[in-house]
């Protein structure tokens, strides 16, 4: 775990994974969230720290349109590790299901996991539209939806990571 | 490698296969989940926690024991994710009709919309779990284990947005 984070933040950092820093005056960077899974911290403690960060250093940073292009860097940094992990996965339960292992009720493991896959993005997609839902027309509508997709982005993309471990 | 959870549960189920008759020395009780809960600590860490003790007895560590204790604890938090659910709708309901602003969305279909998607997601999570358990009997409980923390997660989620309504 430790490792794929060290190393989804180098990618990001070389430009190659997800949004970079300095777009537009955003100054976001993926070092905290590095730093905390580093020290053991939790997930639901480090989840949001790179966001957290770029909200403090950027200009006008406590401003919804800002926090909400904070939140969805961070949602790029997660969206480019669930991407890894989802892949790395797929092809190992692909291998598993053509050797006959996954062959059950179940229909294969990788099907199974594309499926889940599918139907995560159409539960977080709803979750937070409910989220904002409860903002009405408030300036926290908007920075209330990207906290949720962030947050339910680096979930499935931890969830994946663990079922990788597995392998 | 780390191994899958209920792998060594499971053993204990095969070493014991034979037994599983009836689950009469079984007994459900929330209480400690409960207990777990009020202390603070996260609902991944409490869920399951009874079901455990429940299992805790002779025929608990059966395939059919197993199943019996994890079917208790879906049913204890189904209950609390029910009761939630008509909590929030109709507070989520009172809210759109005062306050529902033309042009953005209904909170309390909003929240029917968010349930559903959970519901098809929940199965298809639990049966990517299952698919593990190619051929064997832990299947059952691997989907069970999995049908029970995911409602615990729900419930307690739509318990913790609806209180500040």
């Amino acid at each position: 775990m430790g490792v794929t984070r060290a190393a989804a933040g180098i990618l990001i950092a070389l430009g190659l994974g997800g949004p970079g820093a300095a777009q537009d005056g955003l100054v976001f960077s993926p070092d905290a969230l590095v730093a905390c899974f580093g020290a053991g911290g939790e997930a639901d403690a480090c989840i949001g720290a790179a966001a957290q960060a770029c909200i403090n250093a950027t200009q006008d940073g406590f401003t919804p349109p800002v926090m909400v292009r904070c939140f969805a860097a961070e949602q790029g940094y997660w969206d480019a590790a669930l991407t890894t992990a989802y892949q790395a996965l797929l092809d190992d339960l692909a291998a598993q299901d053509a050797a006959g292992q996954g062959a059950s009720a179940s229909g294969g493991r990788a099907p199974a996991l594309r499926k889940m896959q599918r139907n995560w993005v159409a539960y977080r997609d709803a979750r937070c539209d409910y989220e904002r839902s409860l903002w009405g027309d408030g300036p926290d509508a908007g920075p209330a939806s990207a906290v949720c997709l962030m947050a339910e982005t680096a979930r499935q993309a931890l969830f994946l990571e663990e079922q990788l471990a597995f392998e | 490698m780390p191994l899958r959870p209920l792998t060594l549960a499971w053993a204990f189920g095969l070493a014991a296969a034979g037994a599983a008759q009836a689950q009469d020395d079984l007994s459900f009780d929330p209480a400690a989940t409960v207990a777990c809960l009020a202390a603070g600590a996260d609902v991944g860490v409490c869920a399951g926690l009874s079901a455990s003790l429940c299992m805790d007895s002779p025929s608990g560590y059966t395939t059919v024991g197993m199943g019996w204790c994890l079917g208790a604890e879906l049913d204890y938090w189904d209950g609390r994710l029910n009761a939630a659910y008509q909590t929030a709708r109709d507070q989520l309901q009172k809210n759109d009709d005062e306050y529902w602003v033309e042009g953005t969305p209904k909170q309390a279909d909003s929240l029917r919309d968010m349930q559903r998607a959970w519901i098809t997601f929940r199965d298809a999570r639990c049966t990517f779990e299952r698919s593990f358990w190619s051929n064997g009997t832990g299947g059952g409980p691997a989907q069970l284990q999995c049908l029970m923390t995911e409602t615990a997660q729900q419930a307690v989620y739509i318990e913790a947005n609806s209180t500040w309504e």
